[in-house]
């Protein structure tokens, strides 16, 4: 009969994955609406404050916006060419090295940017290494004050054009090629499809990485103070740490998220009208060996950029380390070590468990609602750590008055966990969301139809499709973690110190040989989920 | 699946390893602190080994300090509170973060102008801000005092680090104390005219900006060149050898002292135990200890300075309270934002 052939499921099952949507739906808006409390939170008590905007009148406030552009432009800017050029170079051609630099170029990214700031301003420094050696040369002159706006910028670009470079390869080297070949096929030379085919094709992954350095910037502290520059993200800091005037606090930074709300429409209204379809099936461009001169400019571009952006720095670290006592440091290191990969992999759980949660829901519901939501949690990653770190305690506090029991979550490892979260979910969410964007769904579809539960589509289709995602999502975070300073400066226990916070407060104390050991080891730990990053940009 | 079971077991490890100091019968105190040296830290252990007293540390800086403890309320643990320098003391008295404590030690070991007249909170260490200078290229006849800095024959050759520094600030705070707020704006203005570089950097970049004959006079504390004198790096200690240093206004009011200081939190759960470290971090063969290893000065004059600080030669400090400072702090900054001092 007709009539048994209508699906059974048609009748009964979609008001019952209905509610079984709804539930996950409330899920994910609980995540969500966590993580988005504390700064909530913050800004209204900021708000309430009220207070005087006198003091930031028109002396500070243009000197910080200028500032505050020029470096976000000018490391923009530099990032750019760095990361593509590099890029191009080592995908697209082949040079002695080449293979090598593939790797070694994105070794910088295990540099936190504040120890950068004074190991670059270390070596260059009258008394420092490159001085010593000029004099033994009889030149006494060999040495120069990087401290400044075009120091700082060259620091910060040397720490941070690897976004670009990751970025820009995986495109050259996973996709799009179809379009390059149906262009070869009309005729055109490779330098011209490289010209005019390629570097469009590669607009939206290249503005992707840029918009991440340009946060990135927006984000550092303690390079800003140490080189003495200005700009809102240290406004902020002295009008409210300094000066207690809350009101000029919340104004520099709504100005400061102004700037990143701009920066991020630009973006993605950007790579909305650039965006292609990729294709799977078609081959990578082959590369072209380079020989003579050419070859040797590659390498000795590639070779020079690797040398200045970390062999030079971490030399210097290994010359401080060699003058240093370290015995003290040495005890102390297993212990700061596992501190470190403490907050690093329990922090990258806690920022999984968040935007898995909201991606998979985002697929279950499709509607714009779930789009929102797991878009939501991604805001924190644009508001300076300090500030988070406040609203995370305000909201410890709300939790622990709520329940009455004094002081449980604040000041407890937990609410450092739970600080990560909402300041690195952000990071997480793209990976996660462009994979999720590539399952076309079709599959989802097909399993929601022979009425698979939200909790099978979960475990069998959504998370081993997006398992290439979450790997690179957990060493993105873990790598960020390792570095971060001042939410782990501000909200950790206890007798708790990890290698960055270490490394930190000797550097601060001015004492920079004592730093040598917890920096390096930041770096040298650091490298092994970047050496990770590596592997898993190889295999897409 | 096991993505998510590895993620689980993970956040379950990392929230039960490391807890918070245990709230049972176990003698502690909490301290939330600013300084974070080697020797507070051994300093600690030994009041441990001594009092059976268990010291839990968090260290940030002083700002943030007193912004967690506000907005911890009464559930905040700290017991002490301790920064290397006046100004934020003072404004955690006046966020009403600190509680008075009297003790007799403190009385009879701090002088009156170095606590707060509250009892509030009290010095524990002594630094000076003091000047370091080109021997070859500076003449000292006119070089007495604070107030000299802004004399026009300087132009171009002043170093100091930037106004952000509370050093700075409370620098300028005495100076208001003493000259009056049009004279502190004038002065603010004549050293800004007169520096060699825009400020960056910390103090011991602009010993070094002497040695490199950048400038010719910096700004900066007394142990900054002490521990550069004393530094790893033979290079270091060649740029410190190469400049003298001159403690101004010897001839009026003296030379202006910042500190080390510690008040009792507000909340203190462990009241009695914090005043046990104050008074064991003053006395004498502590002093010593505490001063030495960072080439700062002992409030308790029993102790004597460090040979490195003694080499530098005695002075006379200024003995304008230093709640004066902390008061004058914020117009400090003011003056430093409308003058244009980074």
């Amino acid at each position: 009969m007709a009539g048994t052939s209508t699906p059974y499921s048609g009748l009964g099952k979609p008001g019952f994955l209905r509610v079984r949507r709804g539930g996950w739906l409330i899920l994910a808006t609980v995540i969500a609406a966590l993580v988005l409390t504390p700064l909530i939170l913050l800004f209204t008590n900021l708000a309430a404050d009220g207070g005087s905007f006198d003091q930031l009148s028109n002396t500070q406030l243009p000197r910080y916006a200028i500032n505050t552009l020029t470096l976000v432009a000018g490391v923009g800017l530099s990032t750019l060419f760095l990361g593509t050029s590099l890029a191009l170079l080592t995908s697209l051609y082949r040079f002695p090295g080449a293979k090598f630099f593939r790797i070694a170029l994105l070794l910088p990214l295990a540099f936190p940017a504040y120890i950068a700031a004074y190991v670059y301003a270390g070596i260059f420094e009258y008394s420092g290494p490159l001085h010593l050696i000029g004099r033994s040369f009889g030149n006494n002159d060999l040495y120069a004050n990087i401290l400044g706006m075009p120091g700082l910028i060259a620091v910060l670009s040397l720490v941070l054009y690897p976004y670009v470079f990751a970025t820009t390869r995986v495109a050259i080297e996973s996709r799009y090629t179809s379009y390059l070949e149906s262009a070869r096929s009309l005729g055109l030379e490779r330098n011209a499809l490289i010209r005019k085919v390629l570097l469009p094709l590669l607009r939206p992954a290249i503005a992707g990485g840029v918009f991440l350095v340009m946060m990135e910037v927006l984000n550092d502290y303690g390079a800003m103070k140490y080189f003495g520059i200005p700009t809102f993200t240290t406004g902020i800091f002295t009008a409210w740490f300094s000066m207690g005037d809350l009101g000029s606090a919340v104004r520099l930074a709504m100005y400061l998220f102004t700037i990143v709300a701009i920066l991020g429409l630009v973006e993605s209204w950007y790579n909305r009208r650039n965006k292609v379809s990729e294709s799977h099936r078609s081959r990578p461009l082959e590369k072209r060996q380079l020989r003579g001169i050419k070859a040797f400019l590659a390498t000795s571009y590639a070779g020079g950029i690797f040398f200045v952006a970390f062999l030079a720095p971490v030399a210097y670290l290994f010359y401080l380390l060699s003058m240093a006592d370290s015995s003290h440091a040495l005890a102390e290191w297993p212990k700061l070590a596992g501190s470190s990969l403490l907050c690093a992999l329990g922090g990258a759980a806690l920022v999984l468990l968040v935007v898995i949660i909201t991606q998979f829901v985002r697929q279950l519901v499709k509607s714009k609602y779930g789009f929102w939501i797991g878009k939501s949690i991604a805001v924190g990653y644009t508001i300076p750590g300090a500030i988070i770190a406040i609203g995370v305690m305000l909201f410890s506090r709300l939790v622990d008055n709520t329940f009455n029991q004094g002081m449980i979550v604040a000041g407890s490892f937990l609410a450092l966990l739970f600080a990560y979260a909402v300041r690195f979910a952000g990071v997480a969410y793209q990976p996660l969301h462009a994979e999720s964007e590539k399952q076309s769904g079709r599959l989802f579809e097909a399993g929601q139809s022979v009425g698979l539960s939200a909790k099978n589509l979960l475990v069998k289709i959504f998370l081993p499709l997006s398992r290439k995602g979450i790997l690179l999502a957990t060493t993105l975070v873990v790598i960020d973690i390792f570095k971060e300073l001042p939410l782990t400066l501000i909200l950790r226990p206890f007798n708790f110190n990890t290698l960055a916070t270490k490394a930190f407060e000797y550097a601060d104390d001015e004492m920079i040989t004592r730093a040598a050991l917890p920096a390096l080891s930041v770096v040298i730990v650091g490298l092994i989920p970047v050496l990770l990053l590596h592997r898993i940009l190889r295999s897409r | 699946m096991r993505y998510l079971f590895i993620a689980f077991t993970l956040l379950l490890a990392a929230c039960t390893s490391p807890s918070a100091p245990e709230q049972t019968t176990v003698q502690e105190v909490n301290v939330y602190s600013h300084r974070h040296y080697d020797i507070d830290q051994a300093l600690f252990e030994q009041f441990t080994k001594e009092t059976g007293i268990k010291v839990n540390v968090v260290n940030a800086s002083a700002d943030e300090l007193l912004v967690r403890m506000q907005t911890e309320g009464e559930n905040c643990p700290a017991d002490l509170l301790i920064t290397s320098d006046a100004g934020r003391l003072v404004r955690a008295a006046d966020m009403n973060l600190l509680q008075a404590s009297n003790s007799e030690i403190v009385n009879q070991t701090v002088a009156p102008y170095l606590r707060s007249v509250d009892n509030l909170w009290t010095a524990l260490t002594v630094r000076a801000r003091v000047l370091a200078y080109a021997p070859e290229r500076v003449d000292t006849s006119l070089l007495r005092s604070y107030e000299d800095l802004a004399n026009p024959i300087w132009k171009g050759k002043v170093l100091t680090r930037t106004s952000n520094n509370i050093y700075n600030q409370s620098l300028l705070a005495s100076i208001i104390a003493n000259d009056g707020d049009s004279m502190a704006i004038a002065w603010a203005a004549g050293v800004k005219a007169n520096f060699a570089r825009d400020p960056q950097g910390n103090d011991r970049d602009q010993v070094k900006a002497i040695a490199a004959g950048e400038g010719d006079i910096a700004i900066v504390n007394t142990y900054y060149v002490g521990k550069m004198l004393a530094s790893d790096n033979a290079a270091e200690r060649e740029a410190a050898e190469s400049v003298k240093m001159l403690f101004p206004n010897q001839n009026n009011r003296g030379t202006h002292i910042n500190i080390s200081g510690a008040g009792v939190a507000k909340y203190a759960p462990n009241k009695d135990n914090a005043l046990k470290l104050i008074e064991f971090l003053l006395r004498k063969d502590v002093q010593q200890q505490f001063a030495d290893a960072n080439y700062e000065y002992p409030v308790n004059k029993e102790a004597a300075a460090s040979d490195l600080l003694k080499n530098m030669g005695a002075f006379t400090e200024d003995r304008l309270p230093l709640e004066n400072l902390g008061e004058l702090n914020a117009r400090s900054v003011e003056i430093y934002n409308e003058v244009g001092w980074n």
